[in-house]
């Protein structure tokens, strides 16, 4: 590999390669795809090393690039639609339960941990966190990283994935509990 | 914990509007109804706080200034 004259950057930017490659994974349907974004990112990084200012860190700098990959592929195609991941969604997760007949937290339910960053390491948290992410159902990760990674306008994600706008709002609440309920029992567990 | 002493807005609409305002801006009364909530809700309040570490988290692991803005 021709590192262009920077000693180490290719290495610097290949230890991400892994981390690129399970967010790319949880976008796009296809491996082989998902492959491909993540080497031209890597690529196009090695390009503009130079340029790379270490304002953020290198997984910061290179998640912004496979982004805006990512987005040029959504865009070129539409997906299938999604109704029926939205039904199987919400078979596998049942929010009713975290509730009462008041509609208030369930008292017996309710997980009360907070975040305990003084314990673990900010690595640690955003582990717990993908973690959670990749337990997320298929097609609801893909639709929530098209808002929550990629930041497309609700609009745009309607069009895409041919939802409508009260499902997508759905679907985005639903990952979002999900979410909640996976880190605070994570954030929960004793060391 | 006790429970909740605000009626106006039950803990799962609040976290419909918790949710909610990380796509869309909340109106005046949305914002000063789930205000008015949380004051008199400590589970509300521990889930709002857990909502929001969460929310930080993921702007930090998908390198996001939370802005949201595409």
């Amino acid at each position: 590999m021709n590192e262009g004259g920077h000693h180490g950057a290719w290495e610097e930017l290949a230890h991400e390669r892994p981390f690129l490659l399970r967010l790319a994974r949880l976008q796009l349907a296809s491996a082989a795809e998902a492959e491909d974004a993540v080497q031209e990112t890597l690529l196009g990084a090695l390009k503009g090393w130079s340029g790379f200012a270490r304002q953020s860190g290198v997984r910061s700098w290179l998640t912004g690039i496979l982004r805006f990959k990512i987005i040029d592929i959504i865009r070129q195609r539409r997906m299938e639609p999604l109704e029926e991941a939205l039904a199987a969604d919400e078979a596998d997760f049942d929010i009713d339960a975290l509730f009462d007949a008041q509609d208030a937290w369930h008292p017996d339910v309710f997980i009360n941990a907070q975040c305990p960053a003084t314990q673990l390491a900010q690595r640690q948290l955003l582990d717990i966190v993908e973690l959670c992410m990749r337990r997320l159902p298929e097609e609801t990760a893909r639709v929530f990283l098209m808002r929550e990674f990629l930041g497309l306008e609700l609009a745009e994600i309607e069009t895409q994935c041919t939802l409508s706008g009260g499902n997508l709002r759905v679907l985005l609440y639903r990952a979002r509990m999900r979410l909640r309920d996976c880190t605070v029992r994570a954030w929960g567990e004793p060391e | 914990m006790d429970k909740c002493d605000d009626h106006d807005l039950t803990c799962r609409e609040t976290t419909v509007l918790v949710c909610g305002a990380r796509d869309e801006p909340l109106t005046p009364q949305q914002a000063a109804s789930l205000q008015k909530h949380l004051q008199g809700c400590t589970y509300c309040r521990a889930a709002s706080r857990q909502f929001s570490d969460l929310f930080a988290q993921m702007d930090e692991l998908f390198a996001r200034d939370g802005s949201h803005a595409p």
